[in-house]
This record gives C-alpha cells, structure tokens and sequence, in this order.
C-alpha cells in the first residue's frame, strides 16, 4: 500500500464516526497465540498516520510470511484534525486488509485507548505502536517468538530514535534493572501479554502519572515477578518531530521520564521500590534474549 | 634512525632463559597477557604470569635472570601495592620488554614507555606492521608480532559449520559510542537486512562496577548463528585490532570493518570497508562463504604465533 494512494483518496470516501463507542462489545476475551494484534492510538497525529499504518501493514505481512497471523486496530481519541475522516477513508479502502479503526466521539486518553486496544485484540501478543512512530516490519516475528518462547510479559527492542530523517540516538536498548525506580529507559513501544497486563490491571489511569502509564506498568510487571525480556534487534524508529507524541510529553512533562516531577518518582518509587519487598538496588530482573540463540547474558 | 636502533640494542641469537608476563591485578590488558601466555606455551619456551603485585617480592637474583614481558604498565604500576618498590624491581630483571596492542602513536602508547620503567624492547602484537609510526616517536627497539592462531585454536575449519542455519545476518556489539551509533544509522540508511544483533552498552564511569551485558561466551553463541561480525573506528586515526578479529573468525563469523580511513591505506587484511555500501556490495559479488575463506586464510598465513613471538624473542 503506497502512502500516496492512501492520501489520494482521503477526499473521496466517507462512513460513518461510531455514534456510541459500546466498547464492551468491541472485546475479544478469547485471545489466540499465533499472532501479534498492532494497535495504534492516536490523537491528532494525521500528518504521521500514514506512515505508522504502513508499517504495521507491511510487519503483519512478515508475520504471514514466516507463518503468524497479524491485524492493526487503530483507535483514534476524538482527534480534531481529520484523522478520522482519513481513518474512514484508510478502512474503506483498504477493507480486505487485517485492519480495524476505532472512532471515538470523546477523548479518553492515551492510557484507556491502550487497555482498550488491549480488550479488543484477537491476539494475545500486541505491539504498541505510538501513531508518529513505524515499525521495522521485517523483526516483529523475532519478538513474537522471543514472547512465545520466553512467556514474558513484556519483549522489547532497540529503537532508533530519528529527527529529519536522520539518526539521533537509540533507547529502549538496557534490560530491565532495578535502575527502573529511578527512572524509566525503556519505551511502550514493544511487545506485550496481552493478557498479562489485562491481568494486573492494565495501564493506570490515574491522572497523578498521566504521561507516566508505561513506567508505571513496567514496575508493576517487575513487581508482579513477570518477565521483562530483551531482544537486540531493532523493533522500529523513534521519530522525534515537532507535534510529534514524544514532544508534547517533553514539553508537558519534562524531556525523559527520568526527569520526571519529583512527586511523581516519589510515589512510583513508594508503590515499587520499598525496602522489605523488592530492594532498591542493582537487581538485574530483565533478560537478553534472541530465539535464534535463547537466553544470553 | 631505525638502523642505528638496530645496531644498539638487537643482538640476533640470544636466547632469553627466563621469561615471565607481568600484568595488572584488577583490570588492564589480561586479554593481552593470555594471548601472550597461550603463544608462548606452545613455544616450548617457559613463561611465567606474574601479577605486577608479586613482581615485588622477588628477590634481585631471580630477577637478574628474567625477562620481563610487560603488558599494561601504568595499571602494572598502580596495581603493584607500592610503586618504587615495583619499579626497582623491573629495573632489576635482565630485559623489560613492552608487550603492546593498538596503535602505537596514541598518548596512550607513549605513556607506557615513559611510565618509569625503561624498556629494552616492544613486541607489537597485531596484523600489520607500526614500525613507521613507532620509528618517529622513540628509540626503543620495536618488533611486530603477527597475531596468528594458537594451538587451542588449530586445526581453523576449512567452511563454518551448517551455514544456512546462521540466521543473524550482522552482529554489533560493544560500547554505546558514537561510531557504533553511526554504524547502526548507516546500516538502516544503507537498507541491509535489518535482521541483526545490536548490543551496545553504555559507558560507565566505574570500571569496577562495570558488568558487561554479554560475557565472552554469550558473545559466543550469537556469532555461531551469525554470518558477518561489524565494528567501527572508535577514534579517528586508522588501526585494525586483531583481537576483534579472532573470536568471530573461530565462531564462523565473517570480521568486518567499517573505517573509511583505514580502507584508503588499502591494508592487505581482508574485510576492511570504507563504508557499508562497500560491505553491502563485497557481500553480493563474493558472498559470506568466499569472504570466510579469505579472512581465514589470511589468518593462518601470517603463520602461529608460537613461531611469531619465539622469533620476535630471539631478535630482543
């Protein structure tokens, strides 16, 4: 699918905004193991959707053929921008592809698309991928195999972080430590159990962490003794833009959620890093895995 | 400047009785001291591993008739628990010769033969020759010391074991620097299989309480399901280390390196690039079985090195 013909036909095809969400009925509670489910949020992301959903068409068809199964639901958070009217036009035409959109009449935030997207999977294994990031297609059926084969709760890659098209830097690159209370280093853009988080919970809601849903998540997988696995292989691009998600949180909440308020780290570090339960130190509890070779460090 | 050097200080045909590698306690170049330990074994030539610490207490006698081999002296000095007793000590033995790799007009280099002990000697142990680059910063009489196969490490497999289940296609691993940073950009850029393993740890401040991600034998494991081995300059002057090149040969990995000033010198060693798209182009015109077999033979050619360093001895 070329982005150019998604654009093309944006103006022409219309259908219809879901008048009532009844989202309980969008869930999936029987998850199948052979596939990953890539879901999109997005909140007035327009300008980069068609990149992000290229991408998540294109690794679905490297999951097919290396045998898996793949879909895309992108869930769109009442954007003001057009990106639904393009969703529409996207869904109509592309209507044979794995493909589902989700159009929301009131904002819900970035935290319940994610739980959502979580209850609405057919697959147990889902990718979040941010709307102005891309997967690299051709490695989602390394992480797939690394979460089949290790159980985790949660498998992530590197991700190579671009600005104008260039390379600036590389993060989600460390495995799981301790290091984790103090900061976080490793990005929800990754692959996750599905049914795991669902099961602790989901991402947390609470408005005192909004903008912080992930780092709080990985500590509470650490905390729940679920596993947090390492592939060294590049899961997708970073792209770093103005407008784009990563810079509204830096300029709402600070640049890395390592500088993240005080306030904030004092209650995650409260709620995970207390003396007597899990000790704040240098416990490694991620692993480095490839299915190629199994365990390696 | 060099033949006067020669003329000095080589005596062709003198056999050192006593040989002994001195290496730090803690840190420093073991990776050096073992190589040399292991080359020597196989030599016949007895060779002892002393920590700079047990250098200074050994009496003047036994000393007197030693060679010391010495790899990383300044961590030798710091490491030794008393650094004038140290010195005195080596200043005692019979020869003091500076066991070395990396580029020999860094300040790093430099500082090894000013560090306050006065060497006899420097054995150069890499894949191609410094004594240029040597000759224009000192005097001391330098011999290279190709770094070939040790007996662990013979007889080298003519093909690598089931090549068509080595489904890693590239490997990088090593700090979080900036040229590996780059090497991965370019590697994207340059559109090859982005199937890879990339591990590249960060910096510590601390040497101590540095734990390195993947251990030799995990590094291991990923080059026997892998097919090229990449790394990258880490400073800007042209230098191909041997030692990266070893380990991934003998897993069957093809060694690469991507440094565009080293490939302009057109070095004899197989897998220099100048950059990726060189690399891309050798790997579709020749192929990561033909590329093997040219890394391998090169290896093998330079000749053991048992044979190497009981010569580069003989000339000291």
């Amino acid at each position: 699918m070329s982005e150019a013909k998604i654009l093309q036909s944006t103006s022409r095809i219309e259908s219809t905004v879901l008048p009532d969400p009844g989202l309980k009925r969008l869930y999936d509670e029987c998850k199948a193991e052979n596939g990953v489910t890539i879901i999109i949020p997005n909140w007035n992301h327009r300008p980069y959707l068609s990149r992000s959903i290229h991408s998540a068409l294109g690794a679905i068809e490297h999951l097919r053929e290396a045998g898996y199964q793949g879909e895309l639901i992108v869930i769109d958070d009442a954007s003001r921008d057009g990106s639904q009217k393009f969703l529409r036009t996207v869904q109509a035409l592309y209507g044979d592809a794995p493909l589902k959109t989700v159009l929301l009449e009131r904002n819900f935030g970035l935290p319940r698309l994610r739980n959502l997207g979580m209850r609405m999977s057919h697959y147990r294994h889902v990718c979040m991928l941010d709307a102005d990031n891309e997967l690299v297609g051709d490695n989602l059926p390394l992480f797939l195999q690394s979460g089949l084969q290790t159980g985790a709760a949660l498998v992530h890659g590197l991700l190579i972080d671009q600005r104008d098209g260039r390379m600036t830097g590389i993060r989600s690159d460390n495995v799981a430590s301790m290091r984790l209370t103090a900061g976080n280093y490793i990005d929800a853009f990754a692959l996750v159990d599905a049914t795991k988080l669902l099961r602790t919970g989901g991402y947390v809601t609470d408005q005192r962490l909004y903008g912080y849903e992930d780092w709080e998540m990985i500590l509470h997988l650490i905390a729940e003794e679920e596993r947090v696995v390492f592939v060294p292989v590049v899961m997708g691009y970073y792209h770093l833009a103005p407008g784009s998600m990563y810079a509204e949180t830096a300029a709402n909440k600070g640049p890395r959620p390592s500088t993240a308020a005080p306030e904030v780290v004092a209650l995650l570090r409260r709620m995970y890093a207390q003396t007597g339960t899990r000790e704040w130190d240098a416990i490694k509890v991620g692993r480095i895995y490839h299915p190629a070779v199994g365990y390696i460090d | 400047m060099e033949s006067k050097a020669k003329a000095c200080y080589l005596r062709p045909g003198m056999q050192t009785k006593t040989l002994a590698i001195v290496r730090p306690h803690a840190a420093g170049d073991h990776e050096l001291a073992g190589r040399l330990s292991k080359g020597f074994r196989a030599s016949s030539q007895a060779v002892t591993m002393y920590l700079s610490s047990e250098v200074c207490v050994l009496s003047d006698e036994v000393l007197s008739g030693t060679t010391l081999l010495v790899a990383s002296p300044k961590r030798c000095i710091e490491t030794s628990g008393d650094e004038s007793v140290f010195l005195s000590k080596v200043a005692c033995a019979q020869k003091r010769i500076l066991a070395s790799i990396g580029r020999v007009d860094s300040s790093g280099y430099l500082g090894r033969l000013q560090r306050g002990i006065h060497f006899d000697a420097v054995l150069d142990l890499g894949f191609a020759s410094q004594e240029d680059r040597h000759a224009e910063i000192s005097e001391v009489p330098y011999h290279f010391v190709f770094n070939g196969p040790t007996r662990e490490e013979e007889p080298l497999a003519k093909e690598p074991a089931n090549p068509e289940e080595r489904t890693i296609p590239w490997v990088l691993v090593g700090p979080k620097s900036e040229s590996n940073r780059d090497l991965l950009g370019e590697l994207f850029e340059q559109g090859v299989d982005p199937g890879g393993f990339c591990l590249l740890q960060a910096r510590v401040l601390s040497k101590s309480t540095a734990h390195p991600l993947l251990g030799s034998q995990g590094l291991s494991a990923v080059l026997s399901k892998a097919r090229f081995y990449l790394w990258s300059a880490d400073r800007e002057a042209a230098y191909y280390e041997s030692f990266r090149f070893i380990e991934p040969l003998l897993a069957g990995t093809v060694p690469c390196k991507i440094e565009s000033d080293l490939a302009a010198e057109g070095p004899d060693i197989p897998g220099v690039y100048a950059s990726v798209s060189a690399l891309q182009a050798e790997i579709r015109d020749e192929g990561y079985l033909a590329m093997y077999r040219r890394a391998r033979d090169f290896y093998i050619s330079g000749g053991r090195l048992a044979k190497n360093l009981t010569e580069a001895l003989r000339l000291v």
